[in-house]
């Protein structure tokens, strides 16, 4: 159970941290379309943390809005990867492009799973996982083949900051090996490694080279944060904290 | 912490409140338009909903999807660069498009900027049974010239039942990104995203219960 809930907690603090943050866009984005589609997909996220909070409180934790806002930061099992502030929105398109497709195959499996929600579930938003994916690939194909030195060069450097960050998304969280006996995910060596794949073959038809030897920067599946998350956190929910017993 | 505004520009892009650093910005030169359809419904045709702008035809495709396909159901996109969609006259109300008097020499003229003819076997076209009416998509002919199109055309629709079409649009069939059989699922949720339609917001009974309680303390 404790491994299940450990799976859950990850998944869900991933979906809520980066659905806040791809929502930061909203109202600034470069572009009217791409505003309206990173916010829709800002808002996917925050469904899906939203469902997955659910599946913890059938399991016995608190209900979805006080996992969701009345944690501590150090309680947050997300991957500091999507942590990370917005910065420009060549950062943030690479992040996105780097951590939707680690989703897209993570929830292609976890239709599999042998915890029936959850894979129900899975089965369910797949096709928006589908989609986010496609936006995220359209782009990095675009700017990583942009005419201008500026333009790669501003994609490439993106690419070498957020690649350890990334390959961060699969540190083994303590009952790595318990959730796989259990059937309830196939484990995140094998996502990672098809992740490698597609996201080389993407890079292949761009003019950016992936980095060598990046070291995975990891801890934020041990509940180890960089000091975004807390001022995220708090800036989420200061209005809910003026007074938690306010019903909407 | 302090919030200064709830203009997204003011507090997240630290812009002054009174806009007074705001600068224009340089013309984009790379962005173009886009015309898109949508099919609602598997069987029903695919129907003209709209313009959207974006760097190339992929980037448009995932902006159209998010843009006019994020209500009601969808199971099908379609999307053209507005330059290779080509616009007929219109016919006077009551007449056919098909009897306006297109001669071939004058439609194989028409520029199709970013066309390679001798790539094209097909053409789509689009009907338009009134005026302010969408453009719905009544079939493809096979031509490899503007002119073969329209007279194909005629031959398949200028006959079919409903009042004949007042415009016609045609477009080389490759010109369109058109969503796969297998990219259906991105509309899998469309029907748990009804919180997008003010409709589902009901608030009258909170208005008859004010306005009767107004009523009754008058």
């Amino acid at each position: 159970m404790e491994a299940l809930k450990e799976l859950l907690f990850k998944m869900a603090d991933d979906s809520l941290v980066i659905g806040h943050r791809m929502g930061e866009w909203t109202g600034i984005a470069p572009m009217m379309e791409e505003d309206l589609a990173f916010s829709s997909i800002a808002q996917d996220k925050l469904g899906h943390a939203n469902t997955l909070y659910d599946m913890l409180h059938e399991l016995g934790e608190a209900d979805a809005d006080t996992l969701g806002f009345l944690r501590s930061a150090n309680e947050f099992r997300n991957c500091q990867f999507v942590e990370l502030p917005i910065g420009d929105y060549d950062f943030s398109l690479v992040r996105h492009f780097l951590f939707d497709n680690a989703e897209f195959i993570r929830y292609k499996h976890l239709a599999n799973s042998s915890h029936e929600p959850l894979a129900k579930f899975a089965r369910k938003v797949i096709g928006e996982v589908r989609y986010h994916v496609m936006h995220g690939n359209a782009w990095m194909k675009k700017l990583g083949n942009s005419h201008t030195a500026e333009g790669l060069e501003r994609m490439q450097q993106q690419l070498n900051f957020a690649f350890p960050y990334a390959l961060g998304v699969f540190e083994h969280s303590p009952s790595e090996n318990e959730i796989k006996d259990q059937g309830y995910f196939v484990g995140e060596d094998t996502v990672k490694e098809e992740w490698m794949n597609t996201i080389k073959s993407v890079i292949a038809e761009t003019k950016l080279t992936l980095p060598e030897n990046a070291e995975p920067v990891t801890g934020g599946r041990k509940h180890e944060h960089t000091e975004h998350l807390s001022t995220m956190l708090e800036e989420m929910s200061v209005t809910l904290r003026l007074d938690p017993s306010v019903e909407w | 912490m302090k919030i200064d505004s709830l203009d997204p520009r003011v507090s997240r892009l630290k812009i002054s409140a009174d806009n007074s650093d705001f600068r224009p910005l340089a013309n984009l030169d790379d962005l173009t338009t886009y015309q898109v359809f949508v099919r609602l419904k598997d069987k029903r045709p695919l129907l003209h909903v709209g313009i959207v702008h974006g760097p190339d035809l992929e980037i448009a495709f995932m902006h159209a999807k998010e843009q006019y396909s994020r209500r009601l159901t969808c199971t099908e996109l379609w999307v053209v660069p507005t330059a290779q969609v080509i616009c007929s006259d219109y016919a006077f109300v009551g007449e056919s498009v098909y009897e306006l008097e297109y001669s071939a020499a004058d439609l194989d003229n028409i520029e199709l900027p970013g066309v390679d003819l001798s790539n094209v076997s097909s053409f789509e076209i689009f009907h338009q049974s009134k005026r302010g009416v969408q453009q719905k998509h009544v079939g493809s002919v096979e031509a490899t010239s503007l002119s073969g199109a329209f007279l194909k055309a005629k031959e398949a629709f200028a006959n079919l039942p409903k009042a004949p079409a007042v415009s016609i649009w045609l477009s080389p069939s490759n010109a369109f990104r058109k969503s796969t059989e297998d990219e259906k699922e991105i509309w899998n949720m469309l029907d748990e995203k009804r919180y997008r339609d003010a409709i589902v917001y009901k608030v009258k009974h909170k208005i008859d219960a004010y306005k009767e309680k107004v009523r009754s303390n008058a």
